[in-house]
């Protein structure tokens, strides 16, 4: 069953209610810009973000999982605009926000913030802590100077550093230190929303259990609204309340975060749950390896993205054009012909024969 | 992308920096303090009537961009006008003066080949050996040495002192030892001031080459150490020294007219300096013509070369 | 993705050296290096001497350097006259000396031109990309496509021949070279995250190009000014030794090397001596820049470009 007009006045309702919604968000790059490559038509394009939609309920988490290179950070750093997309519509707190100039859109940063991936490289090591703490504070012209610094080391205390690190480098602390001080930046402005890049994917096990934690008690102490975006399954499951999962610029799958865990439904998914270690020993699942590397985004393949590399792919159908999302229960859709009810008919005539 | 596909695009890029160029060269005229046609005729004086003549065959009535597109117009057609102070048309001087520049700049390129690059390959195969060191030093020493100096020195030592080779002038019509006997004091002075830049290029590139995967794999399996160096690394390097060519095109072309100063040779360098002098500007303004002409065209060929021999960068 | 092996939670916040307030990591480890490279010492050594012989010409000169027959003319080195007296009899190592005033003073005036100007079409054309990149870029290749020295003779030609002129000159010479440089750095930061960080902050483009993208540039900035200055004095030595920069009386290198050709079998150390100096200085200047180089990419050590 595909969506019918009553499921389209409820997305719509949905898209209100959100605090975050996004539809049909498209982010194409272009290679070879220059004035003679247009000319000669050397122009590459990489469709990085290809055509996406979800909501992101207030003070809800929404994680966002895939291999590197699917699009997910794009998409998230596309939400902030850092990137103008190529298509399609953001709407923060029911107001579209996709064709703001920046200057529009600047008093809005205060609201959206975002949380990097690489320690080594999110804190720039020629400012001081307090400098970069105060940055955006300094930037959106938030209180007064002495307001600023007082702030900053509220935040030092509430991500576990100590206040006297405000004249410190970043050079001299570790990478679950500089990471705690990037989630110190971001709130600085006191957002509603924040997009969380791979905030833990550089960091040490032990490390990474801490910075969650912190991010988690945040959470509840600000009614944060988070995108949680991760290559790493395991990590997801501890923080997010719904999940959707990307492969090449799609979304395949999207549902609750316990729906999606017990009741995989798209191959891609199955695929990447088979390889994430189950705490418990006694359950025995078969690891599903798939074969080959993701396809170029430049260039991706007819029909369903993932047919190339699908253990179950069912034949033609999969190649002619791209699956719509499948209704599998309440909020939890995936974009596989395997739910395709014409398609498992005809499937099983074929087999019968 | 193919070949064609790619020196197309190297040349379609090249449009603007051969119309930039040009238009600075002819805007020099109008840049200058003073009336142009005043300043063509240089230092020689003039009537009312010369001057109108003047402007006239310079096209200066008319509009500054009408003005650059005849002066182009005639270039392209080997009109580089005429130098009131030497009194003779510039692309005849030019003409007649290019053959000496062109033989004193390849023999001080292929004295620097010739040394340049047997160093270093020793300095790379030697790599953290006195040899290396020795090596480094001599070359980064030739490139401080400012090469009318270094001329000079070898006048006073090898013309002055021991007397073996002329130390001025260049035998235009003499026989062929006649014209080795006196290119080679210049020819060592304007070689030994680009012979650092081959020696630096040659050793990194075979130290690249060196520390690659096949060659440790080769090493491995018991090739020798000379079939390795000659057989491998040696072909492999030659891409990056193709690249500094077109570097050290611009050096040679600048230390010729350094070296034709010191050494008295009357190239295509001395006039370019009599004429700045005099502030002869059709001259100067036809000589930087070709010479630019010259290095953006080498460039494109050495950048085409690369390309053609290894395909790979195509897709940078 | 690979797992990098941080420090436990407690860094060496501890180990804090006196410098560590002032110095970034990055700066104490360049320092620290070039303190290892010999040549570089060396080489900075030679400069900083150079420098202090320019700055206290008056004092150290033993004579006027313009004065004319302060001994006899084409007189060989002696005590009297170190290295001895040119034709008209005035004292070689004080025109040296005072030389390295001048033809120091125009090469830091035109590397100081050419690095501002540089770092700021630079990093203009490298953060903000597109036509602006494109129009300043292309503006670079036509100035480099003229080979240094002869761009320099010609503008003498159209600007006039003085040294403020010729200091001019070298600085649009070297203005590309620069802009390179600091517009790959600029590339690279793009991408930084602390860039992102900057723009989700609201930070507009010239906030971050002077607050982030020029900053994080000096260093290279730095070594490529080093290269470029040895570069620069010999340009410039070349224009005096053709009659382009430095008019005479005034002293410089060039112009003196270039004088002394007439007495060349007579008095060869009128030539001889002024070139040892630029030998001397612009030696130094490169071996200074290739160990910053060193210092500041221990693996790059191998490159050339």
């Amino acid at each position: 069953m595909t969506v019918t007009d009553r499921e389209r006045d409820r997305d719509r309702e949905a898209a209100e209610d959100a605090l975050v919604s996004v539809r049909g968000l498209e982010k194409y790059y272009e290679s070879n810009q220059g004035l003679v490559d247009r000319l000669l038509g050397n122009v590459r394009r990489v469709k990085a973000v290809d055509g996406v939609s979800f909501d992101i309920p207030a003070g809800q988490t929404m994680g966002l999982v895939g291999e590197s290179g699917c699009g997910k950070t794009t998409l998230g750093e596309t939400l902030l605009k850092l990137h103008d997309a190529t298509a399609g519509e953001i709407y923060y707190d029911g107001r579209p926000i996709t064709d703001l100039s920046d200057g529009q859109f600047r008093p809005m940063r205060e609201q959206m913030q975002m949380i990097f991936q690489d320690p080594h490289s999110n804190l720039d090591s020629r400012m001081v802590i307090g400098d970069i703490i105060t940055e955006p504070m300094n930037v959106l012209d938030v209180g007064d100077r002495a307001d600023r610094e007082a702030r900053a080391k509220e935040l030092l205390d509430q991500v576990g550093l100590d206040r006297s690190y405000y004249d410190r480098y970043p050079h001299e602390f570790s990478g679950g230190q500089r990471q705690r001080v990037g989630i110190a930046r971001a709130l600085s402005v006191d957002p509603d929303f924040v997009v969380c890049d791979e905030p833990v994917s550089a960091l040490d096990v032990s490390v990474q259990a801490q910075i969650l934690e912190l991010l988690d008690d945040l959470q509840d102490e600000y009614g944060l609204t988070y995108l949680f975006i991760s290559h790493d399954l395991s990590v997801v499951r501890y923080i997010c309340d719904r999940l959707a999962v990307m492969y090449l610029g799609k979304i395949v799958e999207i549902g609750e975060s316990e729906d999606v865990f017990e009741n995989p439904q798209h191959p891609y998914t199955r695929a990447l749950l088979s390889a994430v270690p189950d705490p418990d020993p006694a359950v025995d699942r078969d690891r599903i390896f798939l074969e080959g590397a993701p396809p170029s985004p430049e260039n991706p393949p007819e029909g369903c993205r993932f047919q190339t590399r699908c253990p179950e792919k069912i034949g033609p159908v999969c190649e002619e054009a791209p699956p719509e999302f499948y209704d599998i229960e309440d909020g939890h859709h995936s974009a596989c012909y395997l739910h395709d009810e014409a398609v498992d008919e005809s499937r099983s005539e074929a087999d019968d024969e | 992308m193919g070949l064609a596909r790619y020196v197309l695009r190297r040349l379609l890029l090249l449009v603007p920096v051969v119309i930039g160029a040009t238009l600075l060269i002819f805007l020099m005229l109008h840049l200058a303090p003073g009336d142009p046609a005043r300043l063509i005729l240089g230092q020689r004086r003039a009537s009312e009537e010369t001057i109108r003549n003047i402007r006239q065959i310079f096209h200066l009535n008319e509009p500054l961009w009408k003005q650059y597109l005849l002066w182009l117009w005639d270039a392209l057609h080997g009109d580089l006008g005429r130098s009131f102070t030497f009194r003779r048309p510039v692309t005849e001087m030019i003409v007649e003066r290019y053959p000496i520049t062109l033989q004193l700049a390849l023999s001080g390129w292929l004295i620097s080949m010739a040394v340049g690059i047997p160093a270093g390959i020793v300095s790379a195969v030697k790599q953290y050996t006195k040899v290396d060191y020795v090596t480094t030093i001599v070359a980064l020493s030739g490139v401080s040495m400012p090469v009318f100096w270094q001329g000079i020195m070898l006048i006073l030592l090898f013309s002055y002192f021991l007397g073996w080779f002329p130390s001025s002038g260049f035998a235009v019509d003499g026989t062929v030892f006649d014209r080795l006997h006196h290119l080679t004091l210049p020819a060592i002075a304007l070689g030994t001031s680009i012979t650092a830049l081959t020696v630096r290029l040659t050793r990194s590139a075979m130290l690249d080459v060196l520390n690659q995967d096949y060659i440790r794999t080769a090493r491995s399996k018991g090739v020798s150490e000379r079939e390795i160096i000659t057989g491998h690394a040696l072909q492999n390097a030659f891409l990056p020294i193709l690249t500094v060519l077109g570097m050290q095109l611009g050096l040679l072309l600048a230390g010729s007219v350094l070296t034709e100063t010191v050494f008295g040779i009357g190239g295509l360098g001395r006039l370019l300096i009599r004429a700045v002098h005099k502030f002869d500007y059709p001259t100067v303004q036809g000589l930087t013509l070709v010479i630019v002409t010259v290095m953006v065209f080498m460039n494109l060929l050495v950048d085409v070369l690369y390309t053609f021999i290894n395909p790979k960068i195509r897709y940078d | 993705m690979a797992q990098q092996t941080q420090p436990v939670e407690s860094a060496d916040t501890d180990d804090e050296s006196a410098l560590g307030g002032v110095l970034s990591g990055r700066h104490r480890r360049i320092l620290s290096s070039l303190a290892r490279h010999r040549g570089g010492l060396v080489g900075a050594a030679t400069l900083v001497a150079v420098v202090f012989v320019a700055v206290a010409a008056p004092v150290i000169a033993p004579y006027d350097p313009l004065e004319q027959f302060v001994g006899p003319a084409l007189a060989g080195p002696s005590t009297a006259h170190l290295l001895g007296t040119d034709m008209y009899g005035r004292d070689v190592l004080s025109r040296i000396v005072f030389g390295a005033r001048n033809t120091l003073l125009l090469a830091l005036i035109a590397v100081g031109i050419s690095s501002v100007l540089g770092t700021i079409i630079g990093a203009a054309a490298g953060f903000y990309g597109g036509w602006i990149d494109e129009a300043l870029m292309r503006g670079m290749d036509v100035v480099f496509a003229f080979p240094s020295l002869i761009l320099a003779i010609v503008m003498m030609a159209t600007f006039g021949i003085n040294m403020y002129n010729a200091a001019f000159a070298v600085a649009v010479v070297f203005t590309p070279q620069f802009a390179r440089v600091i517009r790959s750095n600029a590339l690279s930061l793009r991408e930084e995250e602390f860039i992102k960080a900057a723009r989700t902050s609201g930070g507009t483009r010239r906030y971050i190009l002077f607050k982030h993208v020029i900053p994080n540039g000096i260093s290279e900035l730095i070594v490529q000014t080093t290269i470029n200055l040895a570069s620069a004095i010999l340009i410039m030595s070349g224009l005096n030794f053709l009659g382009l920069g430095i008019q005479p009386p005034k002293p410089s290198w060039g112009y003196m090397l270039a004088n002394g050709r007439s007495y060349l079998l007579q008095a060869p150390w009128i030539s001889t001596f002024p070139g040892v100096a630029i030998m001397i200085v612009v030696l130094a200047a490169n071996i200074f820049g290739d160990g910053l180089r060193d210092a500041l990419d221990p693996r790059n050590t191998e490159r050339v470009r």
